[in-house]
């Protein structure tokens, strides 16, 4: 809408070549679709036995179900443990003690600069055969997920805590409170308030990324898939299907997060 | 294994990372170029094409953009070595991070001065070369640096997918010299952290060299 500014209201000229531009684009699509309909059904991947077990094969549906309760289950505890981190280390990198600004702005860095995968691998292979534990494969995407995303939470509540008015602060001070009672019960709750939609987003990114769990052996809904794939013989039609659900939770999410910002910002206009 | 030899063997997989890295930076940038003219142009089916392969791909697991692409393009006729194939899914994947930026930083400039500039009377390319491009530039600098070191870490994913970059390598080299263990990994997490806090301090130069001072 905002784009209009960008071109004038088309004349007959324009318009003939928006309705020219259209018919073209139009086309390839058809043109793309139908050869990639084509090829597929060439290869006999449209039959309806490559598809029809997502809606009949109860079983089926249980076990992909089952690993979708485990993405879930996954996404959500490392959500709530790298939310309750993730404040705590900026409450430790806002007290003000540079010793502990430094240690906590080097674990920020080291964990938001290497791939999630690594700390999974880390976990995955080094706990084992370093300290000779066993570890869960929960376990596992879980810790990974935690350092990763309590990382980039404490740098969302950082960039939180310094959007608000400065005099938040100095007044709460003047009143008496320590500097950790001022964050405690002045800065970090509204700075929540005010990143909620981007730790929402971040949920996106958590759920996204515990599809990597299959690396590890954890049976979460990208794993159960590619055991469901190989013995249905359908790998195409397996991922499709999966890659839907994601989608769909994810926009869920994204719209979850769009609604609470937009609620917010009509209360903070005076309803 | 002696670990120089080890040192050796995660470097050399190290060049292999950076060059998915710099041409997936390059063909995603590209992607994610048309992808903003398509979500730009006032031609509606356009729009909503980008619009649609934006929202679908960003939302998908890259994993599964992996799968998809591994298990998909041969059955349309496309049969490629792992690396290509890495090459595109993270292709596809990470132009719509681009192009949200890109279209956020084109968004970002205000329609006063675009309606200002129309006025006065500049023509398209006028307005594209000295009002909307330089501004943009300058708002996408620092999330388009994130986005490119977010490729690279995902570029890791590769290795679960047949391709021996760093990650896949480093598996291979904890699988085979149990008493370094802790050596490999720390090397290995060393050598990313370092090509990623060298893509930030890349990005701040660049960051500072196009900076108005307003």
């Amino acid at each position: 809408m905002k784009q209009n500014a960008l071109f004038d209201s088309p004349g007959p000229r324009g318009l003939r070549l928006i309705r020219i531009a259209t018919l073209i684009w139009v086309l390839c699509l058809l043109l793309i679709g139908a050869y990639v309909v084509w090829r597929l059904d060439a290869r006999g991947q449209l039959a309806p036995q490559k598809w029809l077990p997502f809606v009949t094969n109860i079983k089926l549906l249980k076990f992909l179900g089952d690993g979708l309760l485990q993405t879930l289950s996954a996404s959500l505890v490392a959500l709530v443990l790298s939310l309750l981190a993730g404040v705590v280390l900026a409450m430790g990198r806002a007290l003000g003690l540079a010793w502990l600004s430094l240690v906590i702005g080097a674990y920020v860095q080291v964990f938001r600069g290497i791939p999630v995968l690594l700390n999974m691998l880390f976990l995955f292979l080094g706990v084992p055969l370093v300290l000779h534990l066993n570890i869960s494969a929960y376990t596992v995407v879980v810790i990974a997920l935690l350092l990763y995303n309590s990382a980039v939470i404490a740098e969302i509540m950082r960039a939180g805590i310094a959007a608000l008015p400065a005099g938040q602060r100095s007044a709460s001070l003047a009143l008496g409170f320590s500097e950790f009672q001022t964050l405690r019960h002045v800065l970090v709750p509204q700075a929540i308030r005010l990143m909620i939609p981007a730790l929402i987003s971040q949920f996106i990114i958590i759920i996204k990324d515990s599809a990597l769990g299959f690396i590890v052996g954890f049976h979460e809904m990208t794993a159960k898939a590619q055991n469901a794939a190989l013995q249905l013989g359908n790998p195409l039609q397996t991922y499709i299907v999966i890659g839907v659900v994601y989608v769909a939770i994810n926009l869920a999410v994204a719209r979850m997060s769009h609604w609470i910002a937009h609620r917010k910002t009509h209360a903070a206009s005076g309803h | 294994m002696a670990f120089s030899a080890i040192i050796l063997t995660i470097g050399a997989a190290f060049l292999t990372t950076v060059a998915l890295t710099v041409l997936t930076i390059v063909s995603a940038t590209l992607l994610g170029v048309l992808l903003t003219i398509a979500s730009i142009l006032p031609v509606s089916p356009l729009q909503k094409t980008a619009a649609v392969y934006i929202q679908v791909v960003r939302n998908t697991p890259l994993t599964i953009v992996f799968f998809l692409v591994v298990f998909g393009l041969p059955q349309v006729g496309f049969v490629l070595p792992f690396f290509p194939f890495a090459w595109l899914a993270l292709t596809l994947y990470t132009a719509t991070f681009v192009a949200e930026t890109l279209r956020s930083g084109v968004l970002s400039v205000a329609v006063g001065e675009v309606e200002a500039a129309r006025a006065l009377g500049l023509s398209w390319h006028q307005l594209l070369a000295s009002l909307i491009l330089p501004q943009a530039a300058r708002s996408i600098v620092p999330p388009m640096t994130s986005n490119y070191i977010a490729l690279l870490k995902n570029t890791s994913i590769a290795s679960a997918f047949g391709v021996l970059e760093a990650t896949g390598v480093m598996v291979e080299m904890v699988n085979q010299n149990s008493s370094y263990v802790i050596q490999i990994m720390i090397l290995t997490a060393g050598i990313y952290l370092a090509l990623s806090l060298g893509m930030g301090l890349l990005g701040d130069l660049i960051e500072r060299k196009v900076r108005l001072t307003r």
